[in-house]
């Protein structure tokens, strides 16, 4: 039904009409653009991050720190830190005030920081605190306070172990002993995802199924260390550095069969759980700090003497005054000896027997023999700032320090390195590098010939016998051991102080444990090792001994006096 | 024509069936989401309970503690050496 003809049309005008109709829509367009992105950005902005997509933080915990029976040492349980937007709070600071009041703040001093730095876009103002007075914050309902999740350290077994396990810093890294040698172990990695969070700041839908990055929470470290052996030990290591005003002490229990350290402590000490600001009980001594061992040597001395052939348990040597000069310099005895054969050489620990031992052999064989032990290398535990302690090269020996060496001068171990190296003995003359986990057993290899290890073990076990009334003695079980008294080295002069220590291991029949005490610096009467040391080392041992269930193997009836006895005095006093 | 208004009514009652099943369900999953959550944080509180307990726990159990409580409230102590027999087969 169209026209047949039709009238001619005004192209020009449709132009001019369509052009200003896409005109007008243009400037309207752009009107509301600029009202939107420019007038009401503020507005917009905000609303759109109340409900837009964003990723966020799935916090994880640092792995926890366990005993070798699972009992805790080291645990993070969640805590809420408080952090504000400056910007938003310039203009509410009467819930300022507040807020310092509930978080137990200086007002003033919170407003001054948060004027100072109110072009900083978050700040902590308390962090780490519980759970429950982070709820009564947020009842506050204050804006531009922000709460994020973090987590607290906490070290039940407190001081006892404190300079072995270490502590973290507020970032949750590992800063010192083992929370800082295995930090790549415990740290977790912290996850993120994308979510829709809508008007109230609730998250309502997960974009991706999968999160961006998993969180992966840290592992936890299961150690070596037997929290109630390592109590006791640090009990007696305490209380001898108390009653013989020692300046420090160290002592480490290490299982013959697996080089497991079950214990390690030192003094000073302090709490992990409060502030750190002493720095002198910081240091793991047992494995950081270095001495000149002394006496607690000569056994290797021996080895070497064993191993050259010339020598059995019961070759004699005569020592002879008592005094002996090598290279202008005099060493002497506690008295003179006369002839002793090599067990007795350890058991009078006769500095002249072991210094002729070892002179008639090379130097090299000696220093061979040290080395073979473990002294001047790291143990391989692996701790950090474990020192590896010094043997000075055979080349640079000269006479006198050949025979210095031979009663444990001049060369500067650990107390772990003392007890790795007596384990030997212990574990028929097979070094096994000590380690801080538990089932991480290294490998051991053969270092010595196990007769020889065999001959070591029961001269050291003549030490504590033969001399009445030794202080390591333990009843029931047989104990083999040595003692030591070095002289500490000041200023390039020997001084008036000593390093008193026993070094032992328990039963002869069957080591299983090894045990080495070290005390710096005893100011009392007495600073022979044998009686500051070895009292301790018997303590430790005994209760090691029981708490591992190891058979007596020297039982010794005489002790009791008598069942009567035994039934009247049960020593049980009535507390009501 | 019939058929086709009929297709018409047809198609057009499924896709109101069709939408009004798009927010059923779309609402159904907000809430099993909303679920979710509050399960995912409840895994989180007792996480952080348990944390606490067990350092409540080992509170309760350190050594010096029970050390104290057995000597001085129950009056015990290490026997001994001549009190222990070893008895051997």
């Amino acid at each position: 039904m169209r026209k047949s003809n039709p009238k001619p049309v005004n192209i020009s005008l449709r132009i001019a009409i369509v052009m200003a109709f896409m005109l007008c829509c243009f400037v309207v367009i752009v009107v509301q653009a600029f009202k939107i992105q420019v007038q009401g950005a503020d507005f917009y902005l905000s609303q759109g991050e109340k409900r837009h997509v964003r990723e966020v933080e799935i916090p994880v915990s640092r792995g926890a720190i366990y005993d070798r029976n699972n009992e805790p040492l080291a645990l993070s349980t969640p805590m809420v830190s408080v952090g504000v937007v400056p910007g938003k709070l310039l203009d509410q600071f009467s819930k300022v005030e507040q807020l310092a009041e509930v978080l137990d703040l200086n007002a003033d001093e919170l407003k001054q920081i948060i004027t100072s730095r109110k072009d900083r876009k978050f700040l902590y103002i308390k962090r780490r605190i519980t759970p429950s007075l982070a709820e009564s914050v947020k009842a506050l309902n204050m804006k531009g306070v922000e709460f994020r999740t973090e987590f607290k350290r906490f070290y039940p077994a407190g001081e006892t172990l404190a300079n072995v396990v270490g502590f973290t810093d507020v970032e949750d890294v590992g800063q010192e002993g083992l929370e800082r040698t295995y930090d790549n172990w415990l740290t977790g990695q912290s996850g993120k995802k994308t979510v829709v969070k809508d008007l109230l700041g609730q998250v309502v839908a997960d974009i991706d199924v999968d999160e961006l990055e998993p969180a992966k929470p840290g592992k936890d470290l299961h150690l070596s260390i037997d929290r109630r052996l390592q109590y006791a030990a640090y009990l007696e290591l305490k209380k001898a550095v108390y009653l013989h005003q020692a300046t420090s002490g160290s002592a480490v229990v290490l299982d013959v069969k697996t080089g497991e350290i079950l214990a390690m402590v030192n003094q000073p000490s302090f709490n992990p759980n409060g502030s750190r600001e002493i720095s002198d009980g910081l240091r793991n001594r047992s494995v950081a700090d270095i001495y000149e061992p002394g006496s607690v040597m000569k056994p290797f001395a021996v080895v070497a003497a064993l191993e050259s052939a010339e020598y059995t348990p019961q070759s004699v040597v005569n020592t002879s005054p008592g005094e002996y000069e090598i290279d202008g310099f005099v060493i002497h005895d506690f008295r003179d000896y006369g002839e002793l054969s090599l067990v007795d050489i350890l058991v009078k620990s006769s500095n002249i027997g072991v210094a002729k031992l070892v002179l008639g052999l090379g130097k090299e064989h000696l220093w061979d023999v040290y080395h073979r032990f473990g002294f001047g290398q790291a143990s391989g535990s692996g701790f950090v700032g474990e020192s590896a302690g010094y043997l000075p090269h055979h080349e640079r020996w000269r006479t006198a320090d050949h025979a210095a060496l031979s009663r444990g001068y001049n060369l500067s171990v650990t107390t772990l390195q003392l007890a790795t190296a007596y384990s030997v003995f212990a574990n028929k003359g097979r070094l096994r590098p000590p380690t801080f986990i538990k089932g991480n057993i290294n490998e051991d290899k053969a270092i010595i010939d196990p007769m020889i290890a065999r001959q070591l073990t029961d001269m050291l076990a003549h030490v504590v016998n033969d001399n009445e009334g030794h202080k390591a003695f333990i009843p029931n079980y047989s104990v083999a051991g040595k003692t030591g008294t070095a002289r500490v080295a000041e200023n390039g002069g020997y001084s008036d102080k000593y390093i008193s220590s026993f070094v032992g291991f328990s039963p002869v029949s069957a080591p299983r444990l090894v045990v080495a005490v070290s005390i710096n610096d005893p100011k009392g009467e007495d600073y022979y090792g044998g009686l500051v040391a070895a009292p301790v080392f018997s303590e430790i041992m005994k209760t090691g001994l029981r708490l591992l269930n190891v058979p007596a193997d020297q039982i010794n009836r005489t002790l009791v006096d008598n069942e009567k006895d035994l039934n009247s005095d049960t020593g049980v006093t009535d507390a009501g | 024509m019939s058929v086709q208004n009929g297709l018409t009514l047809l198609l057009a009652g499924i896709l109101i069936w069709v939408l009004v099943g798009y927010v059923y369900n779309k609402n159904e999953t907000r809430k099993v989401f909303a679920e979710t959550q509050k399960i995912e944080k409840q895994i989180l509180d007792v996480n952080a309970e348990f944390a606490r307990l067990q350092i409540e726990k080992s509170t309760l159990v350190a050594n010096n503690r029970i050390e104290k409580a057995a000597r001085e409230q129950l009056g015990m102590k290490m026997p001994e050496e001549k009190q222990i027999l070893v008895i051997t087969r």
